[in-house]
Formats: C-alpha cells, structure tokens, sequence
C-alpha cells in the first residue's frame, strides 16, 4: 500500500489496532516525495549517559584509519549483530572524533543529561539544574521549523527535568519528549483506515480541534497578559497538531520492528522511528536519549568474549553503566571486584568500562549505518545529517567533564568525517557554535561563556 | 522553603582564607550576637514575633523585601548562611532570633557599622539602604512567624496552570463515573522538581498533550456511549430523546468547566454537534471531545474579579480550588452547588465544607499521591539482580505499607510525628518474608515488629519504600540529603561548576577514604557533615532496603548523627528516629511541602504566613496532619490568586560570564620589544599578537579595573607550549593569593583553562617559572582570558 498525499489524520490518531511489525525497516522506506532542489540539512542527536574512559576512548590527531582506532572506537572497524541490533561493516571513514571538548563550568549536578546538548551555563542561583537556552537540536529545529519541528526521544522513564529531558525549549522549558516508541511510531505512521466510517471520525476531530481553538480565542478575553500567554501556548499546541496530522507522509506503508520491553529496545525503536520520520519528511531534527544516568544495564547482552573474568562474571555481567563506569572505590560499582587483588581488579574494572563504550559506540554506529543506508531523492541521509554522539560526563569514574566522547557522522553544509580532530580543551559552546554554523547560523560566537566556534568542524 | 544555598557552599570553599587568615577577626562581633541565640530556631523565633512584625510594618525601617533578599545572598549568605543560619566556624553568627534581630532598627545600624566585619572574605559593604533593606529581609524572612501576618498581604503569584495528568485522570474518572482510573497513558507525563509533580511553571501544553487529551477523550466518549447504564446517567436522560442534548451541554459543562455554562457557549457547541453530524450518537460523542480537550477543561482558570494583578476568586473558582487541593481533580456537582449558595462565603463555612471533603475517599487517594512524592516512594523500580525472597508485586506491597501507615495516622488524626516511632506496621506475608518479620495473621492486619528487629520502632523510617535506594549514588550521601529535605526542607545544592572543581581530587581513594577526606577537607565537610551522619545511621539497610548485618557502622570513618538537632544522640536508626519525631521543624517542613503541592508553586515570601500558620496549627492540634491540610485551605491567601507578570519575549540569553581582562591594561615584569603585554589582553589570538619577555621568571599583572566575581582563567601559550605558571589574585593589588598552581605543568596545547570557586579579584598576575618540552628561554603568550561575571 502506497500513501501519498494522506494526511495523516484520516488514518486517525486513535486508532486502537495494532500495527503490523514485519518487514526489516530499511527495505521498507523509500521516500517518494522529492526534497527541495537545495539539499535538506538535518541534524540526529544521540545521547548515552556515563561518559567513557577518555584515555581508552581518543585516537591520535588527524585521519581515522583502521589502524587508529583506539579500543574504545575499535568496533568502527566492523562487527557482528547481536540481540535486536545487526552487524555493521567498517565506519571509520564515515565518523570523525572531536578530542578534549570541555564541558565544565554548565551544570550543578554531577549526572545532569539535561545540559548535555546545552553550551549556556546554568542560571545563577536557581533552584534546579535546568538550561536558560534552547538545547542544540531544537536551535536548529527552530531554524528549519516545519510541520515535525523535532522530535525528542526518551527511553529514560525518570521525568526528573535533569535525568528524563535532553532537548529543551528555551529557559525552563523541556520540549515535547516522547517516551513511548510504539504509541509515537503509530502516531506517525499508524496503519491507515480509508472507510468512510474511519474517515468521518478524523473529520470530526479535526473539526473539535478548531472549535477549541477559538475556545481559546474566546477565553483569552478574559484573561490578564500571563494568562494569555499560556493559553497561546496551548492554542499554538493545537495548530501544530493540525500540522502533524495534515503533514503528508512521503512513504511507501511501512512498519517497523519494536518494543519498548528495555532501554536497548526503546532506543533502537527509537532511532528507527527518527531515521524514518527523516526519510518520510516528517521532520529533520531528532534527538535519542538513551537513558537516564542509573537506568541502562546489559542484562541479556553478552559484552567481550564471553569468557568468565577472574570474578567470575562474563563481560559486565547485569551491573548497570553507572556502576561499571566508576570501576573501582566508588560505593556504586560492581562489587563482584572486590576481593580480588588490586592489580587483577584495576585491569578487568579499566576492561569492563571498554566494553560498555565499544558498546554505546555500536549503538552510534547503527544509527550512522541507518543513515547511511537510507536513501533520499537527492542522496541518502548520511549526506544530509549532523549526527552527534554526546554524553553528560566525560571521564564517567571521575565524573570529570573534560575530553568528553564527541563523535560526528554526516556530510550536513559539506562537514568531513573520517578524522580525529583535537579541540584542545575546547568549550562545548565552540563545538557546538562550529555545528551551528554548518546550519548557516553564521556565529562568531555562541554559548556562555561565549566561544568562538571549533575552527575545523 | 527550598532554597538555593549555593552562597553557603562558595563560603565552605573558601573557609580556609575566611577562618584562617583572620581567625579572631570578626569573633567579637559573632560573641555578642550569638550569647542570647535559643537552640531552637522556631521557639527563639516565636518569641520574637510580636515586635518584629509591629516595627517593619509600622516603617521604623522602611527597606526593600525584595532588594533586601538579593543584597542579603549577595553580600551575607556567604558567611551567615542562605537561611540565615550562621556558621560557627566563620564567627558568623545565627540570624534567627538574634539579640538584635527582633529591632529592626537596631539591626540595620549594627549592619551599617560593623558589616562586614574586618577580614572578611570576599566582604562587600551594606550601609544606607542596603542595611535597612537586609535588616528587613532578616527580620521577615528569618524571623518574622504568625503574628507578621497580614491578611492583606498578596499571596505570591500563580501561573496559569493546567491539569496534570494525575488531576486529568482523576478529573475523568469522576465525570464519567468511572469505576477505576482511565488509561491515560497516551498523556504526556509530568516533569517533576523536588519529585513533586504538581509544579505549574513546568507544566507546558505541547501537540502531545493535546493528542493525549484528544485520544482519552475519544476512548472514554466512545466507551461511555456503548454502555447504557452508566451512559444514561452521565448523560441525564436517554440521549435520543428530544431536548436531552439541550440539557446535557450546560448540565455536563458545568461539571467540566467547572462553572456555569454562558448561554452563548451552550448555543455554540449545541450548534457546532449538530452541523457535525446528524447521527445523535456522534453528536454526543464530539460533545465529549470538546468538553474534555477544551482549555476550558485543561486549565484551572482563576480570574475572580480581576484578571491581572491581585483578585479574589468567585465561589466556583474556590470550590474549584478547594477541589484540586483536598482531592485533586474538579469539584463535583454537590461542591459547585454549595458553593453557588455560599456555604464557602466565610472562613467557617469553608471550613465546614473541607471538613466533609476530607471524609471523601478522594482525599485519600490525593493524599497518597503527596505521600508518595513527597516520600519518593514512587520512585522504586526493580533491580537486576533480584535480592533474596524478591516477588513480582512486592514494590506495590513497599509502598502499600507505607501508604497504609501513613493513611492511618492522617485519617484517625494521631500525633503525625509518631510515624517515625511506630512500631506496627502493614506488611503482606511475602514482604513480612523478605524483611523477616513475623506474617500478619489475618491478611491486611498490623504487625507489631519485635522488639530486636533492626526496624523496631523506626516507622516509616525503616520501611524498605524509603530505605530501598531509588536512583543509583552514593547512599550514604543521598539518604542523608533525602532525610534533611523531606522532613526538614534542608536542601544542600552543589554550587555551579564545583563537581569539576574538585574533578579527580579523590582518584585512587578507597570509598572509606573517600568519606574520610570529605568529612575533613573543608571544601567538602560544611555539606558533607551535615548529611553523612545520618546517612550513616541507614547503613546496615542496603541498597534493596533489607538489614544486613555485616554492614558495621563502625568500620566507618566517621560517627552516625543528626547534626541538625544539637545536642542529640544517635547510634542507630532507633535514635535518629526517636530525635527526629521531637523536631518541630518537622512541622513547618511539612507545612511547606503540603503547600507546595497543593498550591502548585514553591512558597514564597508572601506565602510564609499561610505556612507559618498551617504548622501551628499542626503543633497546637498535637500534631495532626488533617489541622494542618485545614488550615492551609482556611488561610485567607487561599482566596485571592495573584497572576504572574507577563513573561517578555526570551531573548538569546546573555552571557553571565565574560572575559573581563578584554582590553585591560597589563603590566609587564619586561617584554620584547614589538610583542607587549598589552597584547594579552587584545583578544587576538594570532601569533603575530602576543608578549613575549626572555629568561624565566617573568610576570604580567592585568589590572580589571574593580574588584570582580573570577571563575575561570585561560591562558594561551605561543606555538602550544607547556609553560610553567602560576596565577596569584589581588583585591589591592599588593596582598596576591595563589589561585592556580602549574608550577610543574606538562599540558601543551592551544590554550589552558583553569576553573575555580567564584573569587572576588581585580588583579590577576601571571607567573612564569619555566617550561616543559620547550627548551628556549622565552616567554611568550598569545592571549590571557580572565572569565567572571559579566559587570
């Protein structure tokens, strides 16, 4: 089944079936609406907590080859499927390593995903860590604003505003964060009903949301200012919804494989739902938080060889990426190190938080690979994209936030992958003022403390 | 009466200068203040009540609140504590019912004269006006209690605000008379601060939301009109009747809107279903649909008399408020009507009123709601590894213990406080298992715990719903900040940037010396002292909320205790349980948080009387927890809703942090010539724009012009060297403290960046002593970047 010019609304927003989870997600897509004769720009975050092991993670300065590869990023060289996630050839070439970002100075708190994507220091003296300014990807969704301006996903389930909310706003205001995959993925994508019965529903949605529209109208005549500016803001909600819903999905039917049973599947839902939602022209700003700082744990993924270490456990065992990222000494870690002597227990505890990286380095890879796979009318969407692998610590052990693991992938305003490029301890706000400027935001400066941007992104 | 007390812990940063440079500096002014200080912060400031509230409102000092709180965290809290709470070890003494304190005249000429006193670290002048407004602000914020009150005082602003989801489904469950809570799960959840999710100015309306309410309302429209009981009812009448739609609109609305129905509205939405849809079903149907997405259902609209500024609610919009707060959802259609013949027209009424309400079922559930955030019992979720004795539903049956406690202590009115002595409890047989108490013998029924249970007489204390640990962290530092938050509005905040500041201080340190060093370096102890003591305490419960014995306490560095009750003793939770159960702050904390919750915004200083009343009257019922709800709804505030200022239209934020050396002069030890100091200061960055000067040692000083708030220092080396340089900082320029040490640094690179605490400075000096890697003799730097606060 074809799906042209179908607004999205009469295949209903409710629709209680289910929806059919079968074909493989990349045979399925291919984008039939052309995109403007000028390339989209488009921009996919990606968010995973607990930082890495900087030492084990950053390459040498300039290409990244195969013989470069440090053993954190080893697994750009290629590997295998495992669980819900496929294999993957080499990707070196298509991903390029920002050494030594600093992230200090933003946040109060030692786990704040809430200011990862953000280059404005934190609000003198307020109450809770929550950023002053529009995170990365929605600055650029609010340039490029369109009838999906973003999407932000959330596989973590604490609604805390500094663990659950990775894109923001502006000051104080989390986006529209989706948590749940399959209701989002039915939403945007949801098996159409084309009877007249299916259709008349629609119809008379579509007609509720304009009566309460002017409901808004009329009751805004009775409010101070403040007031009003709050029911603008539902008012503004409702029309972006009728954009939604009458937004057409440039796609062949299509489904997608998911659950939202763990993070890992939430967030491989997640990806897909995003990749798709860029290829259907649906949107082209997303952003994935993976999880909140405590939640991810490898329970079910066997991580290195699958031989039992010296205490007994094979690769990370179930212990969460929290616990493996302090290693040794810290009351949150994996205890099973114990009793085994120093030397033996620094080795494996440095091991185990390679493998946790390798891992979230892999989930990157898929997400680059997707890209890079699925095709557009003017190239594919690798060409297209800014993908930006972030976390809210660099040295997860030490929570220390510098040289923080920053990887790029996409050739968006003509950026090169495929290097190692050494920021030499500069500001976030330069990495992500040099992003913004491959957007045509022409900065000479951004963040605060303002930077000039990185000179080489 | 959650506060940021970011200034406290810049001064714990910097007690080494302020105690030890000038040990007895400001002892003589502390000696005299603090003589007369009580140990009890509220009784030393009850009593004082009565003449502080008659000198501030009669102007003897006619300062600024406002102003006052600012010039207070700006130029005081630093020593004496955001809280005014004082620090002993910086001879700052106590602001709460000082010997002064209760004269607000006297206050501000002490402050004129003597602040800040000699030494003083960072000291920053307050005479004029700014004593008279610090002398207020002391004495209202700090020590001004019941008798301040002034029911003509504006409650502080409200925003605008919107069901939650929790108030969306209780709403709808009502309404539709439905027998158990709707799905509401295609809603957005709400963000929640301080584990409350009732916070209006985080609440924002998004598409989601709107396709969530679009989606429930559909369901539950759909559902309703499939079956006839329940339909016939909700609807009034058989709804293929003639006229029943007629009848419906306004008699529905009502209840959804909270408010009678203008006949102009009636008229548009009977129009609006009918040009719809012919069918009589759908008509209804889309009815539903408008009255449960309309903002007239989505937002609690309280305008009374006055939509901007102050007003007083009209009786629908306090049944309405009374609603929301005792029960959590719209009033039905019994409050509306009382309140339509006034029975809320006077404190009595209402009274009465809220009284009824309380025996209502829907309090409880509300009411547990609020035990549940407040405790963060709803935060639990399952560990990986399933501890001993672990069962599907044993979260539900955590919290159901706790609940059900908690529920028994409200709605029998008992001495609230004793929840943290209680020594039965509601357990199922399988949790009474897991903990390994004795099962009830009739299902449902009270266990007593016996008397050499590690959970004797602990209450809620040592249920595993508080016990269990909820997000991973350092346990013995985040159950000791739980404990101080939740039951004594005691919030401890990291100061901005101070994670990377003491970033890889403890590399290498065993856990137990990790608890050591931060128990006695000073940076970290003023916070760590506080909370570790009590944490402590909770040790032997591990991460699942299960005792387990060979946790010793006194394998730890340091000795269990509740630091904020001087004088107490405490070896075991049985201690801290029983020294915590006679803290009135426990009250006031309460009092604070139960507000919070039912008025959807933190207390401000316009709310304090309504807090400060609600706890007394918590203290003078014994302590029941229903006197102090009562008494938060009865409060004169309760009535009048204060909008919000418009919010102007955000700008790009401006940097609160700036390079303040731009463009300053700079003086050099010497300098080659064509590269002079001043071109550190440039902002170029060029190779071709530096100071260079030969042989080491060699010194630039940059004058900022006036003393300024210092965060950070970047230095950019020509050709990335790796020079070896110190920074020193001056207020004077002739007294220099070293604020950075590379004296052995080995970093080459672009530039390197240097953060520490904020520190007032105007002259930075720039120390060259060698190099790294680079064997010539010259010094030369392209650029010095000296980050503050903007001006």
């Amino acid at each position: 089944m074809i799906i042209t010019k179908q607004p999205l609304s009469r295949r209903t927003l409710l629709q209680g079936a289910g929806v059919a989870l079968s074909l493989p997600l990349l045979e399925a897509m291919m984008p039939l609406k052309a995109s403007a004769a000028t390339r989209t720009k488009r921009f996919f975050g990606f968010f995973y907590p607990n930082g890495t092991d900087p030492g084990r993670w950053q390459p040498a300065t300039g290409k990244l080859t195969a013989q470069s590869l440090s053993p954190c990023l080893q697994d750009l060289a290629g590997f295998k499927a495992e669980g819900i996630w496929p294999s993957c050839e080499a990707l070196y070439n298509y991903i390029t390593v920002v050494n030594g970002i600093n992230h200090e100075g933003l946040n109060t708190d030692i786990h704040t995903p809430s200011m990862a994507l953000q280059a404005y220091t934190r609000e003198a003296n307020a109450d809770a860590s929550t950023p002053v300014a529009p995170s990365l990807d929605v600055k650029i969704a609010q340039k490029f604003k369109g009838a999906y301006p973003y999407l932000a996903m959330s596989s973590s389930t604490d609604t805390a505003l500094t663990q659950g909310y990775i894109s923001w706003e502006g000051k104080g205001r989390p986006a529209d964060t989706q948590r749940d995959p399959a209701a989002l993925f039915k939403k945007l994508f949801g098996a159409q009903q084309n009877t007249p019965a299916a259709n008349a529903i629609s119809q008379r949605q579509a007609s509720v949301l304009d009566f309460i529209q002017e409901d808004c109208n009329r009751l805004k005549t009775k409010l101070g200012q403040a007031d009003k500016q709050r029911v603008d803001e539902f008012f503004n909600s409702v029309r972006t919804l009728e954009e939604q819903l009458n937004s057409v999905a440039a796609c062949q039917a299509v489904t997608l494989n998911g659950t939202g049973r763990d993070f890992h599947d939430k967030s491989k839902f997640f990806i897909d739902i995003g990749i798709l939602a860029m290829a259907c022209d649906l949107t082209n700003v997303a952003t994935v938080q993976y999880s909140n700082s405590w939640g991810v744990n490898y329970a079910g993924y066997v991580l290195g060889d699958g031989v039992k270490d010296e205490a007994g456990t094979i690769g990370v065992g179930n212990f969460s990426d929290h616990f493996i990222s302090h290693k040794l000494d810290d009351t949150d870690r994996a205890k099973d190190l114990d009793a085994l002597p120093r030397a033996t227990a620094v080795r494996i505890a440095d091991n185990r938080v390679v493998l946790t990286s390798r891992f979230k380095v892999r989930r990157f890879a898929y997400l680059v690979d997707a890209l890079r796979k699925t095709t557009t009318p003017t190239g594919n969407l690798y060409d297209e994209t800014l993908a930006l692998y972030c976390s809210e610590n660099g040295n997860g052990d030490s929570h220390s936030r510098r040289d923080m693991p920053t990887l790029i992938a996409g050739r968006a305003g003509g950026f090169e992958p495929g290097r190692v490029i050494n920021s030499n301890g500069a500001r976030t706000a330069a990495l992500h003022g040099a992003i913004l400027n491959r957007f045509d935001f022409n900065l000479t400066t951004y963040g605060d403390p303002a930077a000039a941007p990185l000179a080489g992104i | 009466m959650i506060k940021n007390l970011l200034p406290v812990f810049i001064a714990c940063l910097l007690l080494t200068a302020c105690s030890g440079e000038n040990p007895g500096a400001s002892s003589s002014s502390s000696s005299s203040n603090s003589s007369s200080n009580s140990s009890s912060s509220t009784s030393a400031s009850s009593s004082s009540n009565s003449s502080s509230s008659s000198s501030s409102s009669s102007g003897q000092v006619a300062g600024n609140f406002q102003l006052g709180k600012t010039q207070f965290q700006d130029k005081c809290a630093l020593c004496h504590g955001e809280s005014g709470e004082g620090n002993t070890q910086l001879n700052a003494p106590k602001l709460i019912g000082c010997s002064v304190c209760d004269n607000a005249t006297a206050l501000s000429k002490y402050i004129a004269q003597n602040m800040p006193p000699v030494g003083a670290t960072a000291p920053k002048a307050c005479a004029g006006d700014c004593a008279a407004n610090v002398s207020r602000y002391i004495q209202e914020a700090f020590n001004a209690r019941t008798a301040a009150c002034d029911d003509s005082l504006s409650p502080s602003p409200s925003t605008f605000k919107r069901l939650s989801r929790i108030e969306y489904s209780n709403s709808i469950k009502d309404l539709l008379q439905l027998p158990q809570a709707p799905n509401v799960s295609a809603i957005p959840n709400d963000p929640s601060v301080y584990n409350f999710q009732t916070i209006a100015n985080v609440q924002s309306v998004q598409a989601s939301h709107i396709s969530g309410y679009m989606a429930v309302a559909t369901e539950q429209a759909e559902a309703l009109m499939n079956a006839a009981d329940r339909r016939d009812k909700i609807i009034g009448c058989e709804y293929s009747r003639t006229g029943c739609l007629e009848s419906f609109i306004p008699r529905f609305g009502r209840l959804a809107y909270r408010r009678p129905l203008e006949a102009a509205e009636v008229e548009r939405l009977r129009s609006f279903v009918t040009g719809q849809s012919n069918a009589l079903r759908d008509q209804f149907v889309l009815a539903f649909q408008v009255f449960l997405t309309s903002p007239n259902f989505i937002f609690r609209v309280e305008v009374g008399n006055n939509p901007a500024g102050i007003s007083k609610l009209n009786d629908y919009e306090l049944a309405s408020r009374l609603a929301f707060a005792l029960w959590g959802q719209g009033p039905t259609g019994d409050l509306l009507d009382k309140a339509a013949s006034g029975a809320l027209a006077n404190v009595e009424g209402l009274r009465k009123v809220a009284g009824d309400m309380l025996k209502d079922p829907r309090a409880k559930d509300n009411m547990t709601h609020f035990f549940e955030q407040w405790l963060a019992t709803n935060l639990i979720n399952a560990p990986v590894e399933k501890p001993q004795n672990w069962y599907n539903t044993i979260i539900a049956d955590m919290q159901a213990e706790t609940n059900t406690l908690l529920s028994e202590y409200v709605w029998q009115n008992k001495n609230f406080l004793n929840v943290l002595t209680e020594n039965t409890t509601y357990v199922s047989a399988s949790l009474a298992d897991y903990y390994g108490l004795p099962r009830p013998s009739v299902a449902g029924q009270a266990v007593t715990v016996p008397s050499s249970d590690p959970r004797a007489h602990t209450g809620i204390l040592g249920h595993a719903a508080n016990l269990f640990a909820k997000s991973d962290g350092d346990l013995l530092a985040k159950r000791g900040n739980w404990l101080r938050s939740t039951f004594l509005c005691k919030e401890l905040h990291l100061p901005n940037g101070i994670a990377d500041i003491i970033n890889g201080k403890f590399a290498g340190f065993t856990a137990l010396e990790i608890i050591t060093e931060r128990n006695r370096d000073p940076s970290c102890e003023r916070c760590h002292s506080q909370i570790d003591p009590i944490g402590l305490v909770f040790a032997p419960f591990d991460r699942s909320g299960r005792f387990d014995a060979s946790i010793r306490m006194a394998d730890y560095p340091i000795q269990p205790g509740l630091p904020d009750r001087p004088g107490s003793s405490v070896a075991n939770i049985q201690d801290l349980a029983r020294e915590l159960a006679q803290m009135p702050e426990i009250g006031q904390c309460l009092a604070d948080r139960l507000f919070l919750y039912t008025r959807n915004h933190v207390p401000e200083q316009g709310d304090h009387c309504a807090v400060n009343k609600a706890s007394d009257n918590f203290r003078t019922s014994g302590n029941q927890f229903t006197a102090l709800l009562l008494a938060l709804v009865e409060d004169a505030s309760f009535r009048n809703r204060v909008a919000p200022l418009p919010q102007s239209n955000e700008p790009e934020p401006e940097p609160t942090v700036v390079n303040l050396a731009q463009n300053r002069p700079v003086t050099a030890s010497s300098a080659q010539e064509g590269n002079p100091g001043s071109r550190l200061t440039d902002n170029n960055l060029n190779v071709d724009s530096r100071w260079s000067a030969q042989t080491y040692p060699q010194q630039v000083t940059i004058d900022l012009g006036l003393v300024r708030s210092l965060v950070q220092i970047e230095a950019y080396p020509y050709e990335d060297r790796a020079y070896k340089y110190t920074v020193e900082v001056s207020r004077d320029g002739l007294s220099f403290t070293r604020l950075v040490d590379r004296s052995k640094n080995t970093q080459a690179g672009a530039s390197l960046t240097d953060l520490f605490a904020p520190t007032e400075a105007r002259y930075v000096r720039l120390i060259v002593t060698g190099a790294s890697g680079y064997t010539g003799d010259w010094i030369s730097f392209r650029e010095i970047k000296v980050l503050g606060s903007a001006p």
